[in-house]
């Protein structure tokens, strides 16, 4: 990609040209070079790499590459560009990493609220009720979502791990009948 | 043929074949199917396994046993309709339904009740022509499949028991309860742990099974289908179904979204299909139709829910009602079951876990803790009680459905009669208090308080905190068209391939968990849509609002610059670009509608679209700087002009030539004349004599910046009308008329 001042997204970037990747996984790039020799704008190409999930966001992008096109004498131009993996995290779920399923909570919430929003007609509704509705509502999550609260109570709680899939060989029995 | 989950939501593993979607997605299917709960998987099942296509959309997405972790506040969001968050319009009743693949099934407590004969008898005197053999046959063969049995003697837990203590107890009116017993469940092997062959009874049902021992959809007949190569058999989840198409009471596809954990956008998909299913489940299917302006002015009218309060009794000794199987005992005495025609209730042994109860309990601050306190000393039942279908379904500004429903008269005398009762079969068996669901009588110490209770519920039904997970009716089923949505086959009147069938289509309540009734209404419409198929529909050609090459309209900027680089501009058709002689609208000459598609042909100029990101910039570009360009023969030559809606200054004269750039191939080339346009060009490509996808570019001809990508059309939807485009259907009288009275009523009435 040719790192064009970014008007409005990445993909408008100019395309240098093609590129493959070799068996070492090393890849070329190829270009006309004639392109910039009389652009008043833009005199070498700049290069810098994205990697997109498989939604195609973009997860990861790399600082920018100037290259000097007017050095005849190299054929081959290195591109000391490095990725740290633990700046990708757990974004590519390619690399077969963690996803956190519930990592959107949040935004479900918010957005169901919104949507009542929409559908509720309050002028038609006892506010009493909404207020000790919205009150309890707020109660219940703060506190009896909270493993504190299952403890003073004595909940059982989950009998599996939050994350069952990262323990598979969590237990199928549950806590209460290992106790008798 | 490899059957396939598509949703979303990028998961690192799958029980089943799962992809994750990318793109916008046309495709063909013999029948499509809205909904993958207790009907749409029972239908897909079974109409793909007699040979046909099908394809379902499901609005939640997929998440199977392992992503079941028991937490609430982990798969409340992800597994219930809007999160969790889903009431009547005056917030009074909050209903659960599931919103994921398999739908409410995934999030039962996995009672299963047959169809009532009595209900039976009411529905075809009102019309509904199913037998009763019909009725039994179907619930037989889903009985089987979804391995319904009577729960144990070992199976009941502390909580069920002490039901049915107070069952065994109880007197009314000097006579003692002789129909109580033990619920059916539909629980079984699991698929996903072989050890496991009954339900492992940790109580979560309704957070989803992880033990993949409840048999709902999503581990019997999704399943089955999924796994099975003889079939072609593919699931959309995250996908909103938007708007249903048709054209002459023929239905031909469905436009739909899939959308984030915002709710927002993301990608689109345009579903041809020769018969269309809508099981999406009371209130969102009446919601789909009236947003398709499908079927008559019943539709999301007979809307019944089950309205539930709850009566808890507090003993001394532990009862722990949270471990062990929810929902295992029932007293029929008051109910349909019992040969209660009108009204009624169910009492219902049912518990909550911990975030759940502490919504449902009705008090506030210190008596709330306390009560919280004692959470292992409760024994609950609910009052299920068979209301009158008095709700409605409305749609809101935002196109979501709008619950109108006030408690009847007969509904609130029966909450009354069965709390009071509840409340003194839990004192006869020792209770030291009661707790109820209503928010002036909350906690009752001795029977002598009940009739407080009873003149609360009646005085001010509103303190009541009622939950419903049983939502019915809105389509009504029945052979009269003037009072009913559909005909006994579930078709909708009016319409040869388009059907609802689920709890929706229900006349009245049904006074008993429905799940196992839904389940063989969509056995007894696949059976009937397998005998009658007549394989001579074509699929339609309609795109729908998608991204495709011949309506760009819908692509997302990059893929418009994708398409640029891709598609060769088509030579011969550099006449098409002229647009008409004349400047003016000429109705059925240079300007058409067509009311069929909603479409308007508009060949006075060329309409300009950018992509339809929702991001800042591109909602910006859009709301401040729609354009277009009109082209003619000038100098002889191509000549046009670009020209923003709104801003009457700005005129840019571009001059036409097609000359051929490296990396595009032949293009068209807008050469900008007069400063400052001049600094910039436009590079063209026609796609076809009404379409044209182009990219703006900033800089010397062959060397600029490129600034955005765009697309032009002559052809466009009724959702990009222009002010002109609306004033010319207003005013022309063969285009529109003023409604009369009898058109507005029903319509515009006010609720």
């Amino acid at each position: 990609m040719d790192n064009d001042k970014q008007f409005f997204e990445d993909h408008n970037d100019d395309l240098l040209g093609s590129s493959w990747v070799k068996s070492d996984n090393s890849f070329q790039i190829t270009f006309d070079t004639s392109f910039f020799n009389d652009n008043l704008l833009e005199k070498s190409p700049e290069i810098y790499l994205i990697i997109r999930n498989e939604n195609g966001q973009i997860i990861h992008k790399t600082d920018t590459l100037k290259i000097d096109s007017s050095d005849k004498n190299k054929d081959i131009v290195e591109i000391p560009i490095t990725i740290e993996f633990n700046s990708i995290g757990n974004q590519i779920g390619l690399l077969n990493t963690f996803t956190d399923i519930y990592s959107n909570n949040s935004k479900r919430i918010l957005s169901a609220f919104s949507s009542l929003g929409d559908v509720s007609t309050l002028n038609n509704s006892n506010i009493a009720r909404n207020f000790q509705l919205l009150s309890s509502s707020i109660n219940a999550w703060v506190i009896y979502t909270n493993e504190l609260s299952w403890k003073r109570i004595e909940y059982d709680g989950p009998q599996v791990p939050r994350y069952p899939s990262k323990s598979p060989n969590h237990s199928h029995s549950l806590a209460w009948e290992q106790t008798i | 043929m490899t059957n396939c989950v598509y949703g979303i939501e990028p998961f690192e593993h799958r029980r089943e074949n799962y992809k994750v979607i990318n793109s916008d997605v046309l495709c063909n299917a013999d029948i499509c199917i809205i909904g993958s709960g207790a009907a749409g998987a029972i239908l897909g099942t079974k109409l793909a396994e007699s040979g046909k296509s099908v394809v379902i959309l499901e609005k939640g997405g997929y998440y199977d046993g392992e992503s079941m972790n028991q937490r609430e506040a982990d798969m409340i969001p992800l597994l219930w309709k809007n999160a969790g968050a889903n009431f009547t319009s005056n917030l009074r009743i909050a209903i659960a339904q599931g919103s994921c693949l398999g739908g409410s099934t995934v999030i039962n407590d996995a009672v299963c009740f047959r169809i009532p004969p009595i209900v039976i008898d009411q529905w075809q005197k009102m019309g509904v022509e199913i037998t009763n053999d019909e009725w039994y046959k179907a619930n037989d063969e889903v009985s089987k499949k979804i391995n319904v049995q009577e729960v144990t003697d070992e199976e009941l837990n502390t909580n069920a028991r002490k039901l049915k203590e107070a069952c065994e107890k109880f007197r009314y009116q000097g006579d003692p309860l002789l129909n109580h017993y033990k619920n059916q469940r539909n629980c079984g092997p699991s698929i996903s742990d072989k050890s496991l062959k009954a339900c492992v009874k940790c109580g979560f049902c309704h957070l989803g099974c992880h033990y993949d021992t409840k048999q709902s959809m999503l581990v019997t007949y999704i399943h089955d289908a999924l796994v099975n190569e003889n079939l072609n058999y593919n699931v959309y989840c995250n996908c909103r179904a938007d708007r249903i198409t048709y054209e002459n009471g023929i239905a031909n596809g469905v436009n739909a979204t899939f959308v984030d954990s915002n709710n927002s956008e993301t990608y689109r998909i345009r579903l041809n299909a020769k018969v269309i299913i809508v099981s999406a489940g009371a209130i969102a299917s009446s919601n789909l139709l009236q947003k398709s302006i499908i079927g008559n002015n019943n539709v999301g009218k007979g809307l019944a829910l089950h309205p539930a309060p709850f009566v808890m009794g507090l003993f001394d000794e532990e009862i722990h009602g949270n471990r062990g199987i929810p929902m295992s005992y029932t007293c029929h005495e008051f109910g349909v079951t019992n040969g209660v025609e009108k009204g009624g209730f169910l009492i219902e042994s049912i518990f909550l876990p911990i975030f759940q109860m502490a919504l449902a309990i009705p008090s506030m601050g210190l008596d709330h803790k306390r009560m919280m306190q004692n959470y292992n000393r409760y024994s609950m039942a609910g009052i299920m009680s068979r209301d009158d279908p008095v709700g409605k379904v409305l749609v809101s500004y935002n196109g979501n459905p709008k619950v109108i429903y006030n408690l009847s008269e007969q509904t609130i005398e029966d909450m009354a009669r069965g709390m009071s009762i509840l409340s003194r079969m839990w004192f006869n068996i020792g209770a030291k208090a009661v707790i109820t669901s209503h928010r002036d009588v909350y906690e009752i110490g001795t029977k002598a308080d009940i009739p407080k209770l009873k003149d609360a519920i009646r005085n001010n039904p509103d303190g009541l905190m009622l939950g419903s997970a049983h939502p019915q009716g809105g389509n009504r089923m029945g052979n009269d068209e003037n009072e009913c949505v559909v005909d006994s086959n579930c078709k909708i009147f009016g319409f040869g391939n388009l059907y609802v069938c689920d709890a929706s289509v229900f006349p009245t309540a049904l006074g008993v968990n429905p799940q196992l009734t839904v389940m063989a209404l969509a056995t007894i419409t696949a059976n009937k849509i397998i005998k009658n198929w007549k394989d001579n529909n074509n699929f339609s050609k309609d795109l729908g609002n998608i991204c495709h090459i011949t309506q760009p309209r819908y692509c997302k900027t990059e893929q418009l610059s994708d398409q640029f680089s891709v598609v060769d501009h088509n030579e011969n058709l550099l006449p098409s670009l002229v647009n008409s002689d004349d400047e003016k609208i000429i109705v059925g000459e240079n300007w058409k509608f067509n009311p069929q598609k909603l479409q308007i042909y508009n060949n006075i100029y060329w309409k300009g679209f950018y992509g339809r990101n929702v991001d800042a910039i591109s909602t910006a570009l859009r709301y401040f700087g729609g354009f277009y360009k009109r082209f003619g023969y000038r100098n002889n030559r191509i000549e046009g002009i670009t020209h923003p809606f709104e801003t009457q200054v700005i005129n840019a004269k571009s001059i036409v030539s097609e000359k051929e750039i490296s990396g595009y191939g032949k293009v068209v080339h807008l050469e900008y004349q007069d400063f400052p346009f001049s600094n910039a060009y436009d590079l063209l490509k026609i796609v076809d004599e009404n379409t044209i996808i182009g990219k703006a570019f900033l800089g010397q001809f062959g060397k600029g910046i490129e600034l955005f990508s765009f697309s032009m059309s002559k052809i466009y939807d009724i959702d990009f009308l222009t002010k002109q485009d609306l004033l010319t259907l207003f005013n022309n009288n063969e285009l529109s008329h003023k409604p009369n009275e009898k058109e507005l009523v029903g319509r515009w009435k006010a609720c």
